[in-house]
């Protein structure tokens, strides 16, 4: 049973200021909207700040003098600032958002587009949903920078500001007294932050171990079942419950003080006031009003002391996101020529020179591969599993860069070639068929532009028209998950429709194994005698069938080019392939 | 909300908990009234000119009402938080035991994912109910109240008209949560839109590369992102628009104060102080009305939880898992398998077509045939993971369905296909397979055994090395061997092999059958196979096809029957051949 481990790879960073820098880049684009908000924020506060004023003129003028009227005038001024602080605040919190989706928008575009452009192997290298956190997940949580974070704190600090103005304005004495606390409050706060953050990271590391520990107990359930670990395994399973509970407890015990801590300084404060305040009317020096504007201002100021604590902790769990957003849009893209090679059309000579290549860098998946293809002509790539074949159609499709050697299309180095035209020549049929979410003519057309009845040209063509016919909604069908609702043999032939719809100089199949039902394979079959005429092809094959309609064989074994002809010379030959048909092919 | 009576049991232990801590909450709100008539009763007094006590001692009191009304407010409000800790663990280890007695089909059902979210965050969910929702409904509760009747007490008519909008509050934060909540949703749809475009591309990028896709894709993605930043404006406009009318009737509700108090004043209904504590009464019960809004949600969200959690406890558990059911005597090893047909579930086609066979006890029998053929299906069946037709499969002359489970697998010891190792040291990872705790030189007699012993000098931490989250950092023959330590600790009577040795060497896999011969005398065991080098060491051989038994012999027997397993043989031969070329 695994133990639980705690490990320190947490979602928070401290502060760096060439992140926030360049993250406040992002902003430029958008500075009138930045800027208009920034233009609210300072309204929503005067405003809020001129009611004391007002409460203030209204005590000290009309009811100390018993004037009614003027009363009725300061109150009916109070209602056009509660109107106004109503307004302000809706937009503040529209335009703050306005600003941060914006702003995110375009980030989160530059992901994806950077994405675009890695190479391959970047996406060999990194899980699928380590991608898609940085997408979704840490561009939320750069939202969250933005409007709580940036925008709110920005807001709180010229709230505190501007409070400390007023009340100047009102007593100077008293603002002085108010004060006198503050480096209570500072110092609460500070500590509170200091023992928060530490207690709130023991029990996240807490809940982190607890919940791989699950992960793994659930994965190997049937283990624990098969051995009567059960009682163990819930033991050490209680083990992590407890010391996250003991953890988070300790953590609300910290996070419980904070609030009653500040409530606790608002209260001296404002015992501050009436003593000092109170004797000041006593002596003629205060007034009235002065008194309770001055009650309300010390109210107001301990709101934002309290919001900016909270808002700290925000902006480190973002500083983490940003960092692994950066990387990503600073992580090297797959390497293009400086003046690409475009042309319309190509003729489909294929050549192999010496070419040598490894995933790693370690392994060698080819060694010294040369052979060529000419235009026109069919040929099957055959061998055992690990032989190579299909490290062989991805080079030429340059999904990956050579270690050694070249690959000539048309006489033409395909590194000089635009990776994107050069791949426009291509239909490419993948061993996995990988279908979207969306109709059938996304899949096929895959946003080409293709008309629709170039798709019924080449539907008709590999006979996928057949699987068209069996769906309701024809070109319409929506497909799900991985196209779920279509058995295997169908995903075939739509993928084949999919190469050929493009109408391209290279037909490259990478052969399926799977099971396939024999209706739909002699489909495929039949489908296949017509594609591989006409245009230069590369094939993968698994199937004596198609094996036999090629031009000519070449035989791969360990990475290397072992043999080459036609099928009847290589069976005479009884070497490698000999070998291979009676495995592969015999029961076919 | 129903379904948050369940919690009920789970609440009673802590009722002490709640009881004190809520006291102290409900104590701590009435002070928390008390101070603005303090504040009145100064002001009126200095309004008067003449103050009944010093000025100081109403700051005084002021600063011990406020320290006691924050001791009481943190201590009560720690308590029930504490108690809603306990109670989240509680649940989640209720929840994690009952996982562990269900049935192996229930996991085949649901995704780790799916289950994980339950014990950690659906229990997280039913944690804020029982925390902070409580808490916060009493306070909010209380203080609503209370300061209305203390707002009704210094004047009637200013309490009545500066309810109105405080009402009105409620009213909009009742009507704008379920439009807040359907927009949370649609955001939450659009996001997974985006996900989804996103999960595509990056799965499907070899597709999207060789057909020059990444302009269609990127505008798939932005259309995506775009409607995404349409949900979200939309719902920041209606929570815009909540704040904008909150902030608009909390201070409405003091210009209601300033003009009717100010004329109250005027003509003598009422003090300074009346509207000074009035104003501090507002401010008090504009939070209560906020704080109801995420009392509802959060309720609303824990019931679901609820719900999600209550599923888990109400699935049937494992057969026989208790002992009231059946024979808790272990198995010797003998095995009567008659017309076994069985599938995974009622869709499916049956993995095993009436399969009759018998293995003696002590004999040793490998099981090969085609991967789908139904080999592991009947070691999860002999397992007890999977229940057979009653009559089907006999131990001893006896129903498996009629042994404990805790009896069946006392004797039985298996090497899964997928080895699982726990994130722990190697040591703990054998032991983890003994029936009773492990002496050293057991688990040193079972790394010999498996041929680890070997391997070791190369961990820094030999037999204590911590093997990585599944054991990713041993190879796959380490980890193979590893779990047959595992198995051979138990020293079972009936051994499982589930392909266990395929990616152990051949010559490494002599060795280790070898040693099986010194370890397991007289023990049944059962080797499926994928490799025929292992033929040699048994005594019989059973040829699965498409779930049906089509040979059973020796080696030498099979081979001139010219059937399915010479097939097979040649062919590995063939590979074999090919491998060396």
């Amino acid at each position: 049973m695994s133990t639980l481990v705690e490990e320190d790879e947490l979602a928070e960073k401290p502060y760096d200021w060439g992140l926030l820098k360049r993250f406040l880049g992002y902003l430029g684009p958008h500075r009138t909207v930045v800027l208009f908000l920034i233009g609210i924020i300072l309204a929503g506060i005067a405003v809020d700040l001129a009611a004391p004023f007002l409460l203030r003129a209204a005590i000290d003028g009309p009811v100390a003098s018993g004037d009614a009227a003027g009363l009725k005038e300061i109150a009916a001024y109070f209602f056009i600032l509660v109107f106004l602080s109503g307004l302000l605040e809706t937009g503040q919190h529209y335009v703050s958002n306005l600003a941060g989706q914006r702003i995110l928008y375009d980030m989160r575009i530059q992901i994806f587009k950077r994405l675009q452009r890695l190479p391959i192997s970047y996406y060999d290298e990194t899980p699928v949903g380590r991608l898609l956190t940085r997408v979704t997940g840490d561009v939320e949580n750069l939202a969250e920078l933005f409007t709580s974070g940036l925008v709110g704190m920005l807001g709180n600090a010229l709230a505190l500001v501007l409070i400390v103005i007023a009340m100047i304005f009102v007593d100077p004495m008293m603002t002085l007294l108010t004060m006198s606390i503050m480096p209570l409050v500072i110092l609460a706060t500070v500590k509170f932050r200091m023992h928060a953050r530490k207690t709130y990271r023991a029990a996240r590391r807490a809940i982190a171990a607890l919940t791989s520990y699950l992960n793994e107990c659930i994965g190997g359930i049937k283990t624990i079942q098969a051995f009567n670990r059960q009682e163990a395994s819930a033991a050490r399973f209680d083990e992590g419950a407890d010391l996250y509970r003991d953890r988070s407890i300790l953590a609300g015990y910290i996070y419980s003080f904070f609030w009653p801590a500040i409530e606790l300084m608002t209260t001296l404060a404002v015992a501050l006031v009436l003593w000092h305040g109170g004797k000041g009317i006593l002596a003629g020096t205060t007034t009235f009003g002065s008194f309770i504007a001055f009650w309300y201002l010390v109210r107001k100021f301990f709101e934002p002391i309290q919001e900016l604590a909270e808002k700290y902790n925000i902006l480190q769990s973002a500083m983490a996101s940003s960092e692994r957003i950066f990387a990503i849009l600073d992580a090297p893209i797959a390497p293009e020529p400086e003046t690409p090679i475009t042309p319309a059309k190509i003729q489909g000579a294929i050549q192999f020179e010496n070419v040598s290549f490894s995933y790693d860098g370690v392994t060698p998946v080819l060694k010294d591969v040369s052979f060529e293809v000419k235009p026109g002509e069919t040929v099957a790539l055959v061998g055992y599993t690990g032989a190579g074949k299909t490290s062989v159609l991805s080079l030429l499709l340059r999904l990956y860069e050579l270690k050694k050697g070249r690959i000539l299309v048309d006489g033409v180095d395909v590194r000089d070639w635009d990776p994107r035209q050069l791949r426009r020549h291509f239909g490419m049929v993948f061993q996995d068929v990988f279908l979207f979410s969306g109709t059938v003519e996304e899949n096929v057309g895959l946003g080409r532009g293709i008309p629709r009845e170039k798709l019924d040209e080449a539907a008709e063509l590999v006979n996928a028209d057949r699987v068209l016919g069996r769906l309701p909604d024809r070109w319409e069908q929506t497909l799900h998950e991985r196209g779920a609702s279509i058995s295997s043999g169908e995903r075939q032939l739509l993928s084949f429709a999919r190469a050929l719809a493009g109408d391209p100089s290279v037909l490259i199949l990478d052969e399926a194994t799977a099971n396939i039902d024999a209706e739909t394979e002699g489909l495929i079959q039949d489908a296949l005698e017509r594609i591989l005429v006409k245009r230069t092809s590369i094939v993968v094959a698994h199937r004596l069938s198609t094996v036999r309609k090629a031009d000519r064989i070449l035989v791969f074994h360990k990475g290397e080019l072992r043999e080459e002809g036609s099928h009847d010379e290589l069976v005479e030959k009884k070497g490698i392939y000999e070998k291979l048909h009676r495995l592969q092919f015999a029961e076919n | 909300m129903r379904s948050l009576l369940r919690l009920i049991p789970y609440l009673k232990p802590y009722r002490w908990e709640y009881a004190v801590g809520l006291t102290m909450v409900i104590v701590g709100v009435m002070l928390a009234v008390v101070s603005p008539l303090v504040i009145k009763a100064a002001i009126d007094g200095l309004q008067r000119g003449e103050l009944a006590r010093p000025l100081a001692h109403f700051s005084l009191a002021l600063v011990i009402i406020g320290i006691a009304r924050g001791l009481l407010m943190f201590r009560g409000r720690f308590t029930i938080i504490a108690a809603s800790r306990s109670i989240e663990r509680d649940i989640r280890t209720t929840l994690y035991r009952k996982m562990l007695r269900l049935p192996a089909p229930y996991f085949d059902k649901n995704s780790t994912g799916d289950l994980e979210s339950r014990v950690i965050n659906d229990v997280e969910g039913v944690r804020m109910v029982c925390g902070i929702s409580i808490m916060l409904s009493v306070s909010a509760g209380l203080m609503t109240i209370l300061s209305i009747g203390a707002m009704y007490s210094i004047d009637a008519k200013l309490a009545s008209l500066s309810i109105i909008p405080l009402l009105l509050i409620s009213i909009f934060t009742a009507l704008l949560t379920k439009r807040i909540y359907r927009q949370s949703e649609t955001v939450q749809e659009k996001l997974a839109d985006i996900t989804t475009v996103a999960q595509e591309n990056f799965t499907g990028v070899r597709v999207v590369r060789a057909f020059a896709q990444e302009d269609s894709e990127t505008e798939k993605f932005q259309a995506a992102s775009k409607k995404y930043v349409g949900a979200n404006l939309a719902l920041a406009r209606t929570r815009g628009a909540t704040w904008g009318m909150m902030t608009l009737l909390i201070e409405a509700a003091i210009g209601v104060t300033l003009l009717v108090g100010g004329l109250g004043i005027l003509n003598g209904r009422m003090t300074l102080g009346d509207f000074t504590a009035f104003t501090a009464y507002q401010f008090m019960l504009s939070w209560p009305m906020i704080a109801m809004g995420w009392v509802i949600t959060i309720i609303q969200r824990g019931a679901a939880c609820v719900n999600r959690i209550g599923e888990v406890l109400d699935e049937p558990e494992e057969e026989g898992s208790t002992a009231a059911s059946g024979t808790s005597a272990p198995p010797r090893g003998e095995i009567v398998v008659k017309d076994l047909t069985f599938s995974y579930s009622e869709d499916r086609l049956p993995a095993l077509k009436n399969v009759s066979l018998k293995i003696l006890a002590g004999e040793r029998v490998a099981i090969v045939g085609r991967t789908g053929a139904g080999k592991s299906s009947l070691l999860q069946i002999l397992l007890g993971h999977y229940r057979p037709e009653n009559g089907t499969v006999h131990l001893d002359g006896r129903d498996v369905n009629d042994y404990t489970r805790e009896a069946l697998r006392e004797e039985i010891g298996i090497v899964p296909q997928d080895t699982f190792l726990f994130s722990d040291s190697l040591s703990a990872n054998i032991a983890f397979g003994a029936k009773d705790k492990a002496s050293k030189e057991a688990i040193q007699e079972a790394v010999e055994a498996s041929r680890l012993d070997n391997d070791l000098a190369q961990f820094p931490h030999g037999i204590e090395q911590v093997v990585g989250e599944r054991g990713i950092t041993l190879s796959g023959g380490q980890k193979q061997r590893t779990a047959i330590a595992r198995a051979l600790i138990r020293k079972p009577r009936i051994l499982l092999l589930d392909d266990a040795l395929a990616a152990v060497d051949v010559h490494t896999e002599r060795e280790i059958l070898n040693r099986l011969d010194e370890h397991l005398t007289e023990r049944t065991c059962l080797i499926v196979t994928h490799r025929f080098s292992v033929v040699s060491k048994v005594d019989r051989v059973l040829v699965l096809d498409e779930g049906e038994l089509v040979e059973d012999g020796s080696h030498e027997d099979l081979l001139k029957n010219d059937g399915l397993y010479s097939q097979l043989v040649k062919r590995q031969q063939l590979e074999q051949s090919l491998e060396l070329g």
